[in-house]
């Protein structure tokens, strides 16, 4: 039993064959015109990310230039006497000038200098090694860890005991300066380089042992 | 032929990025490595410096380095207490060691902080030039102090 097509589907099937049949290359337009839309939102999306990755690159190489620029700083006061009186140091330039605002920290400990950028939940951060020996604290407050610790605040006038050793003294001072100190950027960061004084053991003369002060 | 045409100019195109993403990558990071070179680099002149004017190795006047002082401290250290007061100074993230060597090349002392310290890590090094008072008969031979920074900042 045979069905005759109505002349809308014939017309279709008409269609359909002659795109199959086509020798006007429909196919290879549509394939390439699929693959040229397919490779610009490819290029597009790796440029926006490249462009996204730049800036999170340049930040970071701003991080890192404040924190080298901080170290610096505390490195280089080892060359200057105790009677110098220090020098100060000011982030205000970073926080005035540069890309962070207020969203700027610093830290220091005995060993290292770091600072850290926070921004849409992400961190940033530098950490640079110190190269001389360093404490976060001021004269003052090592001065009376020290008094309460082995009786004598350790300057000039007043040597730390020989009974407690060289070595005592060095492991109480490093174990100061693993505490991190949050620093305040909006004001100075005072860097000064002190003497202790700690008599030797066989009790004639005194040793010096030079730390670099960092505080605010 | 018009639509091989756009698939050759898109392919090119694609190509033509990609070349651009890598030598714009190879440029950065030869950036970054040149930049943490040259803040070793400044560290180990700071270190070098210092270690030249370090009065624990002064020889009979301000300007000489003894060599019986760096004998005492060179590994395997003679002076236990003079070398680890030569390091007492610095902190404990500064990796790096020293060796000084006469011009001549037939002296040379190795000083590091460690016996067994690795040395298969990058190395940035600093130079100065010294004068070496050897021995009792005070001859005096010129002479470089050079510090080694371990190349292990990259945090």
């Amino acid at each position: 039993m045979k069905f005759k097509q109505g002349p809308e589907k014939e017309v279709l099937q008409k269609h359909h064959q002659s795109f199959i049949r086509n020798d006007r290359a429909w196919i290879d337009l549509l394939l390439s015109t699929v693959a040229l839309v397919f490779a610009s939102i490819v290029i597009l999306a790796a440029l926006l990310h490249l462009a996204a990755d730049a800036g999170r690159m340049d930040q970071q190489k701003q991080l890192d230039a404040i924190a080298q620029d901080f170290r610096s700083s505390i490195d280089s006061t080892w060359k200057s006497s105790p009677e110098d009186g220090g020098k100060s140091y000011f982030f205000e330039i970073y926080e005035n000038h540069g890309s962070f605002g207020s969203g700027l920290n610093a830290t220091v400990s005995g060993e290292y200098v770091s600072v850290s950028f926070e921004e849409n939940g992400k961190r940033f951060r530098s950490v640079k090694p110190l190269t001389y020996k360093t404490l976060p604290l001021a004269q003052g407050e090592v001065r009376k860890e020290l008094t309460e610790t082995f009786s004598a605040s350790g300057n000039s006038s007043y040597p730390i005991p020989a009974s407690y050793g060289y070595m005592e003294v060095t492991e109480f001072l490093g174990a100061l300066g693993t505490k991190e100190k949050n620093l305040n950027i909006s004001t100075e960061v005072h860097i000064e380089k002190t003497l202790i004084y700690v008599h030797n053991l066989n009790g004639t003369g005194v040793k010096e042992l030079e730390y670099i002060l960092v505080y605010q | 032929m018009e639509p091989h045409n756009d698939i050759i100019s898109t392919a090119m195109v694609m190509i033509g990025f990609v070349i651009f993403a890598a030598i714009l990558s190879k440029t950065y990071l030869t950036y970054d490595d040149n930049s943490l070179a040259l803040e070793n680099y400044r560290q180990a002149a700071l270190i070098a410096n210092d270690v030249a004017g370090y009065p624990g190795i002064q020889g009979s006047r301000q300007d000489l380095i003894s060599a019986d002082a760096l004998d005492a401290i060179a590994m395997p250290a003679a002076d236990r207490e003079m070398h680890s007061e030569f390091f007492h100074r610095f902190s404990a993230n500064a990796d790096f060691f020293v060796e000084v060597r006469t011009d001549d090349g037939n002296h040379t002392w190795i000083i590091d902080r460690y016996e067994t310290a690795s040395s298969d890590r990058d190395i940035i090094a600093a130079s100065v030039p010294v004068v070496i008072e050897l021995g009792n008969n005070a001859r005096c031979v010129p002479g470089t102090v050079t510090v080694r920074v371990r190349n292990s900042n990259r945090v």
